[in-house]
């Protein structure tokens, strides 16, 4: 797909503005430098919007909405502006930042431009290092980079240092997934849960103790054998979008190490 | 009172000249002796001078994002000021979009698939956002601006 003539890359704008530390990642003066202006308004039934005409775009944030989420709703609609430029007025709802992560959609990127411009690779890699993948990191990264639980979730997956899965469930189904670098294509999660896990007891209106537990790997993970494997499971209810958000972490790799020795 | 006015700038620019060139002929054991001297604590005088460095290397690294911010403010305070004469009954400012999206349709569908089915699914305040926001950007003139340009 084309790009916008006008694009920047949310590492060579923050570069571009000095920017090196997660505390000067001003979304307001950010969208400024890119002809995007956010206001503040009370907004009913959706999150953010944009319009854009000629060269310049308003950003509108719900103003009741709290700090993370208006921060990444001004990066996911500061997103469209940059890629999407031209064809321009959206609206976003809150279920477009949890639900779009997966598909290849204007959503999509826009959620993607948003996370890597509030949550940059080189802010975000040094101060991940070593953490274990489980959300009480993502509580702690989330508070350092002013960012919502999930993306701040997808960019540990994505960047943290040992080898996870991100895993979106819904009543009855797997809405989206994402998997780290270090794990095979070859490894998908299961359409739904196990009994076992504890993402199952979540989506069945259960409640579940804060913190990762060990589990076989076969309650997760769709691939031969997985029975003699563990991985550890951290799940949480997503407010009430009735989606149920699960970090997937193998802290003991040997599953993965027997594929890669497949190969 | 001297009659000629003196350039104190000038004047601090050589002092400083001459001091660096005493500096620049001081060897580094001479140096670390003066600095020793008086009872510093070198290793902090030397964290002192790195944080000073680093801090005007961020001050001048961020110079844009400082200009980005300020235009930022004066936008929204622009737009907070603006008299924007807009329609005063509501089915009038509902006539206004309408029409507006009827002449870009393109824009009209986006508005409406994006989050409301139907026209009339806008509220009141959207309604009047959207009017606002489409002004400021200069995709709908406004009352004043054709006023002006009529006449």
């Amino acid at each position: 797909m084309s790009r916008s003539p006008y694009y920047r890359s949310p590492e060579k704008v923050l570069k571009g503005l000095g920017i090196d530390q997660p505390e000067d990642i001003w979304i307001e003066a950010i969208a400024e430098e890119c002809d995007a202006t956010i206001v503040y308004e009370r907004m009913e039934g959706a999150e953010a919007r944009i319009i854009g005409f000629n060269d310049r775009a308003i950003i509108t944030v719900n103003e009741g909405s709290p700090l993370e989420r208006k921060r990444f709703s001004a990066g996911h609609e500061l997103g469209h502006w940059m890629r999407d430029r031209g064809k321009i007025s959206f609206t976003c709802s809150a279920i477009t930042f949890a639900g779009e992560w997966s598909n290849d959609n204007a959503e999509r990127r826009a959620n993607r431009y948003a996370a890597e411009l509030l949550l940059p690779d080189f802010m975000f890699v040094p101060r991940a290092k070593g953490l274990g993948i489980v959300f009480a990191t993502v509580h702690i990264l989330a508070k350092v980079f002013q960012t919502s639980l999930i993306a701040t979730a997808i960019r540990l997956v994505e960047l943290g240092s040992c080898p996870a899965m991100i895993v979106c469930s819904e009543p009855g189904r797997r809405k989206w997934f994402i998997r780290g670098p270090d794990v095979p294509d070859v490894i998908w999660p299961r359409d739904e849960p196990g009994r076992d896990t504890v993402a199952y007891d979540l989506l069945k209106g259960g409640q579940a103790e804060a913190g990762s537990v060990d589990i076989y790997a076969d309650q997760w993970i769709n691939y031969r054998d997985s029975r003699r494997y563990s991985l550890q499971e951290d799940s949480i209810k997503l407010g009430s979008t009735g989606l149920v958000l699960s970090l997937l972490w193998w802290k003991n790799e040997q599953q993965l190490l027997d594929i890669e020795d497949e190969d | 009172m001297p009659n000629r006015s003196r350039d104190y700038e000038l004047e601090l620019f050589n002092v400083m000249n001459a001091l660096a060139d005493v500096e620049w002929e001081m060897s580094e054991s001479e140096i670390l002796d003066e600095l020793g001297g008086d009872g510093r604590d070198l290793e902090t005088e030397a964290e002192s001078a790195r944080e000073i460095f680093r801090r005007a290397v961020k001050e001048y690294r961020q110079a844009p994002l400082r200009d980005a911010q300020k235009r930022y403010e004066q936008r929204v305070s622009n737009i907070c000021k603006r008299d924007f004469r807009i329609p005063n009954s509501a089915s009038e400012r509902r006539e206004l979009l309408s029409a507006f999206m009827a002449r870009k349709p393109d824009f009209g569908a986006s508005i409406l698939t994006a989050q409301h089915r139907e026209f009339k699914d806008l509220t009141d305040i959207d309604v009047e956002s959207y009017l606002k926001q489409l002004t400021e950007l200069g995709a709908i003139e406004s009352s004043s601006e054709k006023e002006d340009s009529e006449l």
